[in-house]
């Protein structure tokens, strides 16, 4: 009984640990989302250019963990933004298909591109920081599982007081309200969603380096799979709502840990899928969805 | 209005067909380019490449013919595969073929290759049935330049029980890849065989990245040693969260683990009691590795791993095959001359092929705990 | 379904001169394997882009999960033939039969979402279909099934295509399929008009699901195996691809898409590493000039040509 308990307390560390990463990618997803309804399959290799912007800042630059972190963030953004501009910005009165599939040909672009120029093997992420391992009893934690989570919480945080308490934010709010409307009272509406975009990137980029350093390895393909999950955290907590992705995404993190838990690792993926479809058909707005005012 | 474009298409078909013809002696090289395990399949066909390219150094085949590699995506599917040997075998018409990587892909091409009649060499298909027809008699046309499942899953749970003495392990098992379930069903057999067991069994699917809260579950289960079948990818992460959770018993794993980025990833600290079955060292003193790692720096600027001496190992049977039937050989004379290897010199040793066309050679068992690969044991079963 | 119009009489007289030249060609081995298989594919591929256009582009319900009901289908086939050893004709109706079931178990909770919720729910759906798939040990589990005897020809998947095709054309036309379009232009103004949007949705769906499993079995009658790694979420976007650079709602649309995209990647099989990016930057290139497709949602016919022919001069 002890032992299990034990188990359970453990799987719930790994599950909050995997979910901050899924929610760290979530927070981007929800904002463009919420700013665009768009589907931007794209985050995932966002993501994927951010952890090799670190790398190449780390080992080609020989720069220290924060700088590189922070440049890896504006290379992210600078992506974003021209992802924007080349293929999302021309397509915005365009049936949403058209932009959904846009946005899966940019994913695939970014992926193979990466593949061309990189190859497909894996590379090693240069250990910035040691990860220092805490016993708590028969539990343990890392160090670099903590920092993980204390950096999307920041995020988090951060991100609700620019959508909430700042001229930026309120033109986010106004967009995502009602473009036209907001285009009247004189709000740029493509720079807001520029903005939008670069914001989402840079956070997509500092999930990618910190995935780099705590998995250690980073490939042109590691953003698919997580890229679709924070879209489901993101859904979960109700899209759009900042709060929202990082519960869904710590949600969905455990909810994996506990599948794989009691012995059906190969099904965590499933598992993951069928929460988002049962939240789809009995919330479809989200676990927090009812506050609709703080809607991005 | 319909057939007025399939027949442009057809006229189009036509003239694609009949721009391609070369002099040379054309090989194919069918791999996994792109998609889930595109890095295994360019590995490999670097190396087939690599073969390749020394043949020619030295004037060719037969002294005057060029090989020409022609390559087909397989898009790391079986289906596709089934495509691009198809397009190798009847459109480009090649000799031989080498690959695909893995043996569900392999086994997708082997009714095309063996309906045609064309030698194809699997650099890398570890699955049993690969080189056996479906009534279980061997495919004349199939080779391999592998160990297969049920040798190295013996070899590593003879050591775990003889060397390692230890009898409760617990397996933890790629069940995306053929290649790690023949593995781990083997070992299973034979550890039992030596009295042991298999105290638990978890298994994870490729590409993932998080694999606590198996290994959580393991670590309740008490084993004495983990086996872990399965590709470095994977692997190496596992390493690195099982002694992060606290997992301090050894590993034990298979010919997937050889590379450079295993170490690199899990880290030096984490692999200690780690042990895995391979074909090859790349720090092997044997000078036949020493000059194929130094010819691979040369070719490609990088560290070979076990997939590019595989593919360079399967381009040299087939090329001294090719030799020794003689120029304008039919693909008959060819696959006969390459069950008949005996003694060739390849990277890392010597090649014989026994009845089923699987290559005999003493699994070397490699010591992991310093970082690099040491040789700790030759195991013959 | 319908009385046989005098216009599908021409198209059916000239379905059969095609396949008596194609089939000559084979014969005479003018046509090597290579092109048979793709020619093979292409009619695969017609059957599922025609099918996934039944639910995307006439009843306007946006599904990704193709793949999944391809899987179904192929897994059901390779079963019947190979492990209970029945005929092929009984494989192809069951493989067609359980896609469309589970179509429709799955299509009555699921379509009540729309737009990407429903996109991506089916996204979700076709990726569990394969997990669970990989996960049943009897039918081979993550190593596939293998041996499968090759039952396709082109003569079966050819005509097999054309009766999908027919029918789907002859459905479109239909009082069914009418309600289906008018689902597509609005559903609540249909609901509104009596339309049981509910039944629609779930039947264009179901149909759609049935004709993916009777590809599926196709496919893995055709290449000796069914395993899931052929059956990932990039199969479904294949298709869906067909579908939109063809046009949504055109069927001439979604068979050309069928053709042109499976000779490209037949063409770019020589230049792997540039496939993949070749082919994302067509699409979204293609979505930024013409996000209609090549024929909007019209059919292939005269009068366009007329019309292009007009515009050239």
């Amino acid at each position: 009984m002890e032992n299990l308990l034990e188990q359970l307390f453990q799987q719930l560390i790994n599950g909050v640990s995997l979910g901050s990463i899924y929610a760290l990618i979530a927070l981007g997803y929800t904002m463009i989302y919420g700013i665009m309804k768009l589907i931007n399959f794209a985050h995932g290799d966002i993501y994927m250019l951010g952890a090799y912007f670190g790398y190449w800042a780390i080992t080609g630059l020989g720069l220290p963990f924060l700088p590189a972190i922070v440049l890896a963030m504006i290379g992210a953004a600078a992506v974003g933004i021209i992802v924007e501009r080349l293929a999302y910005r021309p397509m915005r009165n365009a049936p949403r298909i058209a932009i959904l599939i846009t946005a899966i040909g940019v994913s695939f672009l970014l992926e193979y591109g990466m593949i061309l120029f990189v190859s497909p093997q894996p590379r090693t992420f240069p250990p910035v920081f040691e990860a220092t391992v805490y016993h708590f009893g028969p539990l343990v934690v890392n160090s670099q599982q903590i920092i993980i989570l204390i950096i999307s919480l920041l995020l988090m945080g951060l991100l609700t007081y620019i959508v909430n308490h700042t001229t930026a934010g309120k033109a986010m709010r106004a967009v995502s309200f009602d473009a036209d409307a907001a285009k009247l009272m004189g709000i740029n509406i493509d720079r807001t969603i520029a903005m939008t975009f670069a914001i989402g990137s840079a956070l997509a980029a500092a999930g990618g380096v910190l995935v780099g350093v705590y998995y250690n390895s980073i490939d042109p393909l590691m953003g698919m799979t997580p890229g679709i999950k924070a879209f489901v955290a993101a859904v979960l907590g109700g899209i759009g709502i900042i709060p929202g992705a990082m519960l869904g995404g710590i949600i969905l993190g455990v909810v994996e840990a506990l599948v794989a838990g009691i012995g059906l690792s190969t099904f965590r993926d499933a598992a993951a899928f069928l929460i988002l479809i049962f939240i789809l058909l009995y919330k479809p707005a989200g676990l927090l969805g009812k506050n609709v005012s703080e809607k991005v | 209005m319909k057939s007025w474009k399939k027949c442009a298409m057809m006229a189009a078909m036509a003239v694609m067909m009949a721009s391609s013809a070369y002099a040379d002696v054309k090989v194919g090289a069918c791999f996994e380019y792109t998609g889930g395990v595109a890095m295994y399949g360019n590995h490999i066909s670097q190396g087939f490449e690599l073969a390749a390219k020394e043949v020619n150094a030295k004037g060719g085949l037969w002294g005057s013919e060029k090989v020409v590699v022609v390559k087909a995506d397989n898009k790391s599917e079986p289906g596709e595969s089934g495509n691009a040997m198809t397009k190798l075998v009847f459109q480009e018409k090649v000799v031989a073929v080498c690959g695909p990587a893995t043996t569900g892909c392999v086994m997708a091409t082997a009714p095309i290759t063996f309906g045609a009649k064309v030698p194809q060499i699997a650099p890398s298909a570890t699955g049993e049935g690969v080189t056996l027809q479906k009534n279980g008699k061997v495919n004349p046309y199939m080779f391999r330049a592998c160990f297969i499942d049920p040798f190295q899953g013996s070899v590593m749970a003879k050591f775990a029980a003889e060397n390692k003495k230890t009898l409760k392990c617990a397996v933890y098992m790629d069940k995306s890849s053929d290649y790690a379930k023949g593995l781990a069903a083997n070992f299973e057999k034979t550890l039992k065989e030596l009295g042991g067991n298999v105290v638990a069994n978890e298994a994870y699917l490729a590409k993932d990245v998080d694999f606590k809260a198996a290994l959580t579950r393991l670590k309740a289960a008490n084993p004495e040693a983990i086996y872990v079948p399965g590709y470095y990818e994977e692997v190496s992460k596992i390493i690195k969260q099982a002694r992060e959770l606290g997992i301090t018993v050894p590993m034990y794993g298979c010919d997937g683990w050889e590379s450079p980025v295993l170490a690199e990833i899990a880290g030096k600290a984490a692999l200690k009691d780690c042990y895995y079955v391979s074909a090859f060292s790349a720090d092997d003193p044997d000078p036949s590795i020493k000059a194929f790692m130094k010819a691979y720096k040369a070719f490609k600027g990088e560290n070979a791993d076990v997939f590019v001496q595989q593919g360079y190992n399967a381009g040299k049977v087939l090329f001294a095959a090719m030799e020794k039937a003689g120029k304008g050989a039919n693909s008959q004379a060819i696959a006969n001359a390459m069950a008949a290897t005996k003694g060739l010199p390849i990277a890392g040793g010597t090649l014989t092929y026994d009845a089923k066309h699987n290559p005999v050679m003493p699994g070397l068992i490699l010591d992991l705990s310093s970082g690099v690969a040491k040789l700790v044991a030759k195991v013959n079963m | 379904m319908n009385v046989v119009h005098k216009q599908d009489l021409k198209i059916f007289i000239a379905c059969a001169v095609l396949y008596a030249v194609i089939q000559g060609l084979i014969c005479l081995e003018i046509i090597d394997p290579f092109w048979e298989l793709n020619i093979v594919m292409i009619c695969i591929n017609i059957i599922l882009a025609v099918s996934l256009n039944l639910i995307n582009g006439y009843t306007g319900q946006f599904s990704i999960g193709h793949a999944g009901f391809m899987a179904v289908g192929a897994y059901m086939g390779a079963v019947v033939t190979m492990m209970w050893e029945y005929p092929f004709a009984l494989g192809i109706v069951l493989a067609t039969v359980a896609a469309g079931v589970l179509g429709a178990l799955i299509g009555l909770p699921t379509l009540r979402l729309n737009g990407d919720y429903l996109c991506i729910a089916t996204l979700g759906l076709g990726e569990i279909i394969r997990i669970c798939i990989l996960n049943i040990e009897y039918v081979g589990g993550a190593s596939g099934l293998m041996g499968i005897p090759r039952e396709t020809t082109f003569t079966n998947v050819f005509w097999i295509m054309i009766v999908i095709v027919f029918f789907i054309k002859n459905f479109k036309n239909s009082a069914y399929g009418r309600c289906c379009l008018a689902i597509r232009e609005n559903e609540i103004a249909a609901d509104t008009m009596g339309i049981n949007t509910t039944k629609y949705k779930v039947m264009a769906f179901t149909l759609g699901a049935a004709f993916a499993g009777t590809a599926g079995c196709m496919f893995s009658h055709y290449f000796f195996i069914a395993h899931p790694a052929s059956f990932t979420f990039m199969r479904s976007f294949d298709v869906l691809t067909m579908v939109v650079l063809g046009g949504l709602g055109s069927m001439t649309g979604s068979i050309v898409g069928a053709m042109l995209l499976t000779f490209l990647s037949a063409a770019l099989s020589d230049f792997p590493e540039w496939r993949m990016i070749i082919y994302s930057i067509t699409m979204i290139v293609l979505m930024l000039y013409r996000p209609q497709g090549l024929f909007g949602n019209e059919e292939l016919s005269k009068e366009m040509f007329g019309r292009l022919l007009g515009k050239g001069k």
